[in-house]
């Protein structure tokens, strides 16, 4: 009971803010006018006009080609920007540009929505990296999201025809009317709890007290120590291999108007190496409750998009339900289980490792099964020092699929492909003929669903099968047996997912580790795009045949139980040996 | 193909430019209504900045109230001169790792070591933070503290808990978050009564 209490908060905001959102987001779709129309619309001509962008609707193979160019263009640029820092300017720490493969993996890591950092922000990049590199890239990465999903919701409505909208309008207006509004108010708000925002680069100031700290970054405690000589006694005993700091760094950055894209776009990459967690990415609890109103409102609210521009709520609402059911059932087990804890004897449960105060555990908890759940992947915790089995619950979040929400659009256009695979085994079942919303679901879109369904796992377990064999991987783990396992094993299911959060205590920043990383996003990102523009194109070109009595609805509560089973089962039967090699051993072998 | 690709560079130049200008934008907002807040909540004496409220430092002096375990990087930073400056890092540690209850058990017998006369010793001061940088503990393990200090300061234990006491954030809103207390605004408040 207690625990429901003080989950509600979380969730109750962004639900009753996804509405209206959704309803506003469902105009954007639909090319009807809303109230940002007369503010923003005189602007958005402008850049028409300026881009001498033909506005003519495309076909689904100009669209993908739209999203695939524009794409690799960002690749190029934002690697060029990443490894060529040290000649550009605002780079007042004098960092070294990124070498080749960090480049490759960060750049693709922004590039396909993941945002997996194999680095801190702080020791590595610029501000204008920051700010014209990755910041522009949480915008462009989730506004591509956001316009693939408008172009499966237009085959779906859409009947006879072969067109499913302008990429390149789709795109400028997700910013304009969503993405930039929305992130102006939040990083604002962010601003007034305490993320710093500025351009005057990191400061260093005087420590109240001197602190002598030995090679294994202890401090030591009840020291006298002379800074002028150098000398640092314990009860008059000389103490030597210390040194002694005087000097403390903090880093400042833009950082209020990149966290507050990075949450809102589902996107996860913080200015900061350790992310939310850090004080000035989220200072307090209120700073932390905006930002999870903020990673979950947009995924939530294209449910309700989905449902008012095909006129048909309770096909939307039925997806809420589902991907709400989910999420329950996640936020339920970690909270418990975290609670729970690991307990030492006189000394108490060992549950407050790697998390913040101002958060505690529960709250800790909710927010790293949003962010896992919505593909967000921020973290205000550190995930390595989770109970191993909430620690696999943000896991298997991310291994179905990211479809409790998931990211903004891929969540909805991932779930939407596993309600065409149940609606083909559902009315297989029953003997008749498969078809949602009126359209047929032949071969074609089939084969589509289920590379769209399949891909994520299958990059997954590519991936960490060929990194487990590498005998250098062993290098880039901090724990040890099944839990160093399951640092592996979540680095991959991030990669693939494209949620970008971590088991921090693995280090992904080897050459290989890089590479394969990277090849992993791209399979987890571009192959369901491809799968659901086809089917958003194969769609549209149908007619829309009549219900009859006999047609399989898909809003009720027989459809939605069936739809979360065949999740669970495509997650449990892809995942099941990986994760009771890495998490459920650990849960089982700890003492 | 060609068209595609123009058209996607003039995109791109778009987003960027939108992206640079949301930035001075907020920049500029922050910069004029929350001047304090938006160049890291910085605390200063008598013009001289000592610190963030919201970047933990270090206190292993036994006349100061202590906050979360750190764990320091002497590598990531340096002055011209080459003096370390201060970074901190979380453990990434797995609950069950035989290496942090070996390193907890260390830092909880250091710490009733000098305590003496007072209970377990409280968890947040033996666990590192998730960003290395937590600022804050629980009042509790504030209050275990307490008896030191004053010792230690030759002072009433009386007057430590009620600087504590004053420094206590509850929750906000009586929902969010955990009641906490800020170290360094507690040490500061210390040395203005005692140094």
């Amino acid at each position: 009971m207690n625990i429901i209490v003080q989950i509600l908060p979380y969730v109750i905001l962004p639900f009753i803010l996804a509405i209206p959102l959704g309803l506003y987001m469902s105009k954007l779709v639909d090319g009807e006018k809303n109230f940002m129309t007369k503010v923003i619309s005189p602007f958005e001509n402008k850049v028409y006009k300026w881009l001498k962008i033909n506005q003519k609707e495309m076909n689904w193979k100009k669209y993908l080609s739209s999203v695939l160019s524009l794409s690799v263009m960002s690749f190029i640029v934002l690697f060029l920007i990443l490894k060529f820092q040290d000649l550009l300017p605002m780079n007042s720490n004098h960092f070294t540009g990124m070498s080749w493969t960090l480049a490759f993996n960060t750049a693709i890591s922004f590039v396909t929505n993941t945002d997996w950092q194999s680095y801190s922000g702080e020791t590595t990049l610029s501000n204008f990296s920051q700010i014209a590199g990755l910041t522009v890239q949480n915008f462009v990465s989730a506004a591509v999201g956001i316009a693939v999903l408008f172009a499966l919701i237009r085959g779906l409505k859409r009947s006879s025809v072969n067109v499913i909208g302008n990429f390149w309008k789709d795109f400028i207006r997700i910013q304009l009317y969503v993405l930039i509004p929305l992130s102006l108010v939040t990083s604002v708000i962010l601003i007034a709890t305490g993320v710093p925002q500025t351009f005057s680069g990191s400061k260093t100031v005087d420590l109240v007290q001197p602190v002598a700290v030995n090679d294994n970054g202890v401090p030591i405690t009840n020291a006298k120590i002379n800074v002028k000589t150098k000398a640092v006694t314990v009860n008059g005993k000389k103490i030597n291999n210390v040194s002694i700091i005087t000097k403390e760094e903090l880093p400042l950055y833009a950082q209020a108007s990149q966290v507050a894209i990075k949450q809102l776009g589902s996107n996860g990459g913080g200015v900061l190496g350790t992310n939310s967690a850090h004080p000035y990415e989220n200072p307090s609890p209120l700073s932390n409750f905006i930002e999870m109103t903020a990673m979950m409102l947009i995924p939530a609210a294209l449910c309700f998009t989905f449902g008012f521009s095909i006129k048909r709520r309770r096909e939307g609402i039925a997806i809420f339900i589902t991907m709400t059911i989910l999420l329950t059932f996640g936020l339920v087990v970690s909270v418990l289980m975290e609670q729970k804890g690991f307990s030492l004897a006189h000394i108490g449960n060992l549950n407050m490792e790697g998390k913040e105060i101002r958060n505690g555990v529960t709250i800790s908890s909710i927010w790293s099964v949003f962010a896992t759940a919505t593909g967000t992947g921020s973290v205000n915790a550190s995930l390595d020092s989770f109970s191993a089995f909430a620690g696999m619950i943000f896991m298997i979040l991310i291994q179905l699929g990211e479809v409790a929400f998931g990211g903004v659009g891929s969540g909805l256009y991932g779930m939407l492909g596993f309600v065409i695979l149940t609606v083909f085994i559902a009315s297989l079942m029953v003997g008749r003929t498969p078809t949602y919303l009126g359209k047929k679901i032949g071969p074609k879109e089939m084969r589509m669903a289920v590379l769209a369904c399949l891909a994520t796992p299958l990059a997954i377990l590519l991936g960490s099968g060929i990194a487990a064999t590498l005998k250098s991987t062993l290098g880039s783990l901090t724990n040890s047996g099944a839990h160093g396992f399951s640092e592996l094993l979540y680095a991959f299911s991030s990669a693939g997912g494209n949620n970008g959060s971590s088991f921090s205590g693995f280090n992904g920043n080897t050459e290989i580790l890089n590479i394969l990383l990277g090849l992993v996003m791209i399979i987890g990102r571009f192959l369901p795009i491809f799968a659901v523009l086809v089917i958003a194109g194969s769609m549209a070109k149908q007619k829309v045949s009549a219900e009859t009595s006999g047609t399989l609805s898909t809003s009720n509560i027989t459809f939605i139980v069936l739809l979360i089973l065949v999740i669970l089962i495509i997650g449990v039967l892809s995942f099941f040996p990986a994760l009771s090699l890495g998490p459920i051993a650990d849960f089982l072998t700890r003492r | 193909m060609i068209n595609v690709i123009k058209d996607s560079i003039k995109a791109l130049i778009v987003a960027t430019l939108l992206t640079i200008i949301y930035t001075l934008v907020v920049t500029m907002i922050g910069q004029a209504f929350f001047n304090k807040q938006a160049n890291g909540s910085i605390l200063t004496i008598h013009n001289r900045s000592i610190g963030s409220k919201l970047i933990a430092q270090p206190f292993t002096e036994k006349k100061y109230l202590w906050g979360r375990n750190m764990i320091i990087d002497t590598n990531l930073f340096k002055t011209s001169k080459g003096q370390t400056i201060l970074y901190a890092s979380a453990s990434n540690l797995s609950q069950t790792s035989t290496q942090l209850i070996r390193q907890v058990r260390n830092r909880a017998a250091i710490i009733k070591k000098l305590n003496p006369g007072e209970n377990n010793v409280p968890i947040d001061l033996v666990t590192t933070s998730g960003s290395g940088l937590d600022p804050e503990i629980s009042p509790q393990a504030a209050f275990y503290q307490a008896k030191r200090i004053a010792r230690a300061r030759d002072i009433s234990i009386k007057k430590v808990n009620k600087i504590i006491k004053n420094n206590i954030v509850e929750k906000t809103y009586g929902i969010f978050g955990e009641n906490r207390v800020n170290v360094l605004e507690v040490n500061i408040a210390l040395d203005r009564i005692s140094k």
